[in-house]
């Protein structure tokens, strides 16, 4: 699945018009595809992996999880659903990449900061489908722009001054969010009795 | 834990969260994007303003993507009749007009002439997304509590506690609709999830009908400008996207008037909205993508005191939140070969227009008007209605309105003739027009 490099210029395809392709087994849903989403999904991989080369693998294996997921998927938010493939694929690729010594991509600044929840004293069973779960529940329970900031930081890895940007926020505002955001979450873990 | 397990667990975090996110920050982009240009632009203008103009110029009479013009004329003249509900009694729809009134030619809110080879035709998909009760719970008991408190000060009768149970929103499953009301003294806050959009609409049940936040009475007089209006709602404004928790860029002010009224009493209805989220929301009144509205309305300090002090009070308050993004549920069918402003005059002057009246009770009395010296022309989108459900749009043909000055009404206002022409190429146009003329002797 050789992916076009020289691409015409021309209107990217609609995304049910993309799926669709998909169902027919069109090697061409992936062309559409990377047209349409390579400088994007790029984009949160670098946020993950920081590393240019790294990211064009990442992309391949991106576009191939998309091959195998649809059919039977039919994604409502077709963005959304390379996005969860290419954060699986770029955090694997991350975790073995820190093996080797640290990576200075936005990701490690964002996991120290959960550091603060984790308590290390103690190696607790983990159980990552359950803490996606709780996750989950308290992103719940916020407003709309306080899940905003939380997915943009610890999930898309995005750097306080872009979420600032994004949201009319000075930089403070921000953290001071994130440093309110990352408190409640520790008391509704502990509260839910899971471990960290 | 490992530090590195908090990104396994982000990895399975709920699906609808990670859609959400992805099409927050889309939007985000977007608009951003355009704040940007616009910017960019706005510095580079004041130094190549002329330049800058004569390429904007160009792109505007180039289509963007002439592939999708048809080669033929998609629709005759009888099926935009059929469909946009135009004929009468299938009695064709010739010589009807619209009467139109404004206290001048300002205030009909004309909209620019377009220039591009083609125009776009839009179908309102109708993509309806499930009821989603949990979804529509938290968004009331997010914004509930905040507005309860916002009235709570003009009123001491509140019932505040019936937000947090769940069994008080309604479910009608045959009309695809979510329903929940509450009480704030005075105040009904109504809440109403369908397969397309949230809707929390706010109104004083009272006779006085006022609405006040924080004790502060929205009011404005409608004697003032736009500019002058817009600079005295900011406050309001800055309340509202607080307690909606929300923003937008844009704001519309739409002036009402009728044939009787005391033109200070007629009500004023201002949006803020994204101007940008769809191309349909520069020509269409009400934004087809999020915003909120304020109504107001003029209430008379006493009983029979019928004299009116031009000043409005706010009687309404409403959110609305798409579903659906714009572009999804208004979406391109196509682009049609636009035809000029002589060639649309050619027709009108033949009386080939669509009236926009549907009673042919209504054509029948009305006086025959000429348009040959029409005073005003602009380009408006008309959708048609679903039968099913009248409330519901199908598709938007851009048409020429034409508008023609015939009188004053009582209050003073002028009275014009609006009538429409297509203005995109349409099949079959002399042949049904002259098979209507019998109807319109």
């Amino acid at each position: 699945m050789a992916l076009q490099r020289n691409k015409p210029i021309r209107a990217p395809l609609e995304d049910q018009a993309i799926i669709e392709l998909y169902w027919q087994r069109e090697e061409t849903a992936i062309e559409e595809t990377d047209l349409k989403y390579r400088a994007y999904l790029f984009t949160v991989a670098y946020n993950i992996v920081h590393d240019a080369l790294d990211c064009e693998e990442c992309l391949e294996d991106t576009y191939l999880g998309a091959w195998n997921g649809i059919p039977p998927a039919r994604p409502n938010v077709f963005r959304a659903f390379l996005t969860t493939i290419m954060r699986r694929v770029a955090v694997n690729r991350y975790h073995s990449n820190l093996k080797k010594g640290n990576v200075p991509s936005e990701m490690t600044v964002a996991l120290s900061e959960l550091d603060a929840l984790t308590d290390t004293s103690e190696e607790a069973a983990f159980d990552a489908y359950l803490l996606g779960k709780l996750i989950s529940e308290y992103l719940r329970t916020l407003s709309e722009r306080q899940r905003f900031v939380f997915m943009s930081r610890y999930y898309a890895a995005h750097t306080v001054d872009r979420i600032a940007r994004d949201l009319n926020l000075s930089r403070s505002a921000v953290n001071k969010q994130l440093a309110n955001l990352r408190s409640d979450l520790k008391k509704m873990l502990e509260r839910e009795r899971y471990a960290v | 834990m490992k530090k590195t397990d908090w990104n396994e667990g982000l990895n399975h975090l709920d699906e609808d969260l990670v859609e959400e996110f992805v099409l927050k920050g889309e939007s985000i982009r977007k608009k951003k994007r355009k704040e940007t240009l616009g910017l960019r632009f706005g510095a580079m203008a004041a130094c190549f303003c002329l330049l800058i103009g004569t390429i904007l110029g160009a792109l505007l009479h180039r289509d963007p993507d002439p592939a999708l013009i048809l080669p033929q004329p998609r629709y005759s003249a009888e099926e935009i009749a059929k469909l946009l509900d135009l004929q009468i009694n299938d009695g064709g729809a010739a010589n009807a007009y619209l009467e139109i009134y404004a206290p001048s030619p300002e205030h009909l809110d004309l909209a620019p002439l377009p220039q591009a080879e083609a125009l776009e035709i839009y179908e309102f998909n109708g993509t309806k997304v499930p009821l989603n009760k949990e979804d529509f719970s938290r968004w009331i008991k997010n914004l509930f509590p905040k507005i309860t408190e916002a009235l709570k000060s003009d009123s001491q009768e509140t019932e505040t506690d019936c937000i947090d149970r769940e069994e008080e929103i309604l479910e009608f499953p045959e009309d695809g609709i979510l329903e929940f009301s509450q009480s704030v003294g005075q105040y009904r806050l109504w809440a109403r999830q369908n397969g397309t959009q949230d809707i929390l609409r706010i109104y004083n049940a009272s006779e006085d009908g006022k609405i006040s936040l924080d004790g502060k009475v929205i009011q404005m007089d409608r004697s003032l400008a736009d500019e002058e209006i817009i600079n005295g709602i900011q406050s309001v404004k800055d309340k509202l996207f607080e307690l909606f928790d929300t923003s937008f860029s844009d704001i519309k002010i739409i002036r009402k008037y009728d044939a009787y009224s005391q033109w200070e009493s007629q009500p004023i209805y201002i949006y803020f909205y994204d101007r940008h989220a769809h191309p349909l929301n520069s020509t269409q009144e009400r934004p087809v993508s999020d915003y909120i509205v304020i109504e107001f309305h003029h209430s008379y300090p006493s009983e029979g005191d019928a004299v009116s002090d031009g000043m409005l009070s706010a009687s309404a308050l409403e959110y609305v939140k798409k579903r659906t993004l714009p572009s999804d549920a208004y979406s391109i069918v196509c682009r049609e070969r636009r035809i000029s402003l002589s060639q649309a005059e050619a027709l009108l002057f033949k009386g080939y227009v669509f009236g926009g009246h549907s009673c042919s009770l209504c054509m029948e009395n009305q006086e025959k008007v000429s348009f040959e010296n029409y005073d005003f022309v602009d380009l408006e989108y008309l959708f048609g209605r679903n039968t099913k459900s009248p409330y519901q749009e199908t598709t938007g043909i851009p048409f020429y309105a034409f508008y023609k000055q015939i009188s004053t009404s009582q209050n003073g206002n002028t009275v014009y003739a609006k009538t429409y022409v297509p203005a995109i190429e349409v099949r079959d146009c002399e042949a049904y027009f002259q098979s209507q003329t019998k109807n319109h002797s």
